[in-house]
């Protein structure tokens, strides 16, 4: 129901030695695919445990990861056109690819009762904000309302200089939203962050 | 550039607004109010119907596709664009089986010597995992092997414990299983563009 990334590209609890890793499974993936004659042209999404031993697979998908897509291709500041056709025509350069230095947090909005009993056709409304960009999801427009459907609403990411910025930004665009609605309030926390830190640094004493 | 992105919901908003300078063109589901605003014209459609894809494609006249979901790719939705003459952003169904079959991603890598895949076993039926889940030193994943949406996963000291672990795999009738061993750490995604 939401997700963060930072200002760095980067996580404290991943060091360059495991986001190296990580990166060469994903490029020996691809080579061990088109080697099976089937190469793969697209975007892969990785999933992966960092463990004491470095980073393990979780699973592979083969498509952007949603809600992941919403920071990443919010953040991006080269046109996507360019980076699709160069995919398509096998000639893509890590020069087409630049995203903003800046930190993101993605948050969605659910209907009530999600995901076991989620109330359906529920009304709501929000209002625009700066820093935050909307994107619609599992939603219906009837006659100039929007209302809820079975899965994830909408989506609004912040975007700014810090993970706190960040968070912030879409912490109140969420809590602005008119309707019977929830989302998650520790997407992207500074506590949330510190568990994760902390957890990592006891599995590798 | 003319370009039709495939799929309906928020992931696929971002991708239409990623696009910028192009003319998008959209074959979705159900109609994402954000995504009608954006784009030149749209098809409300299943978006697992290749030939559908493929006959809106060419009356837009686009130069390529970029597919948002999984559904699609284990339809073949992407063989069917690229044998029109459509290249497009998301893999053939054979490259897709890296998400479509977790059977088939576990053997690539191990076929391959690729690091960073925990210790696994697939089973043929859900008698044979709950033997294995019942003698198994130590706490294991159970998941399908194919598509589940995100919800097909149940690992032993999260939601389930050893019996839970097994009840669960008895009820995975008519389809693989795939049992690894836990992995504790944090997790973290990287997403890359490849073009193979």
């Amino acid at each position: 129901m939401g997700s963060y990334s930072l200002e760095t590209h980067a996580f404290p609890f991943v060091t360059e030695k495991d986001y190296a890793d990580a990166f060469s499974i994903m490029q020996k993936t691809v080579a061990a695919l088109a080697a099976e004659g089937c190469p793969y042209q697209g975007i892969l999404y990785g999933q992966f445990m960092n463990t004491r031993d470095g980073p393990k697979v979780i699973e592979f998908n083969a498509r952007f990861g949603d809600p992941e897509a919403m920071n990443v291709l919010t953040l991006l500041t080269s046109d996507f056109a360019v980076i699709a056709e160069h995919i398509c025509k096998g000639t893509l350069s890590p020069a087409d690819v630049s995203f903003a230095p800046l930190a993101s947090v993605c948050k969605y909005i659910v209907p009530d009762g999600y995901p076991e009993a989620p109330k359906t056709g529920e009304a709501l409304s929000f209002t625009p904000q700066d820093g935050v960009t909307v994107y619609y999801a599992n939603v219906v427009e009837e006659d100039g309302v929007l209302k809820t459907l079975t899965s994830r609403t909408m989506a609004f990411v912040g975007v700014g200089k810090t993970l706190a910025d960040a968070e912030q930004l879409a912490e109140t665009a969420c809590r602005g939203v008119r309707g019977n609605v929830r989302y998650r309030k520790d997407i992207g926390t500074e506590a949330l962050f510190a568990k994760r830190i902390s957890h990592m640094n006891g599995l590798r004493k | 550039m003319k370009i039709l992105v495939i799929g309906g919901g928020g992931r696929e908003h971002a991708i239409v607004s990623a696009l910028k300078n192009a003319d998008v063109y959209c074959i979705m589901a159900k109609k994402n109010p954000g995504i009608i605003k954006s784009v030149k014209k749209y098809l409300i459609h299943t978006e697992t119907d290749a030939d559908a894809v493929v006959a809106f494609a060419k009356e837009c006249g686009v130069e390529f596709a970029v597919i948002g979901p999984e559904a699609p790719l284990q339809a073949g939705v992407s063989d069917a664009l690229n044998e029109a003459g459509i290249p497009v952003v998301g893999p053939r169904k054979a490259a897709a089986r890296i998400e479509t079959d977790k059977g088939f991603c576990r053997d690539l890598m191990k076929k391959y010597q690729i690091p960073g895949s925990p210790a696994y076993k697939i089973c043929k039926t859900p008698d044979e995992a709950v033997s294995y889940i019942r003698e198994y030193k130590g706490d294991l994943a159970v998941k399908p092997t194919g598509l589940t949406g995100g919800k097909g996963v149940k690992v032993m000291g999260e939601q389930v414990d050893r019996e839970g672990a097994a009840r669960y795999a008895s009820t995975l009738k008519d389809q693989n299983i795939i049992l690894e061993e836990r992995l504790l750490g944090e997790e973290f995604t990287l997403m890359a563009f490849t073009d193979g």
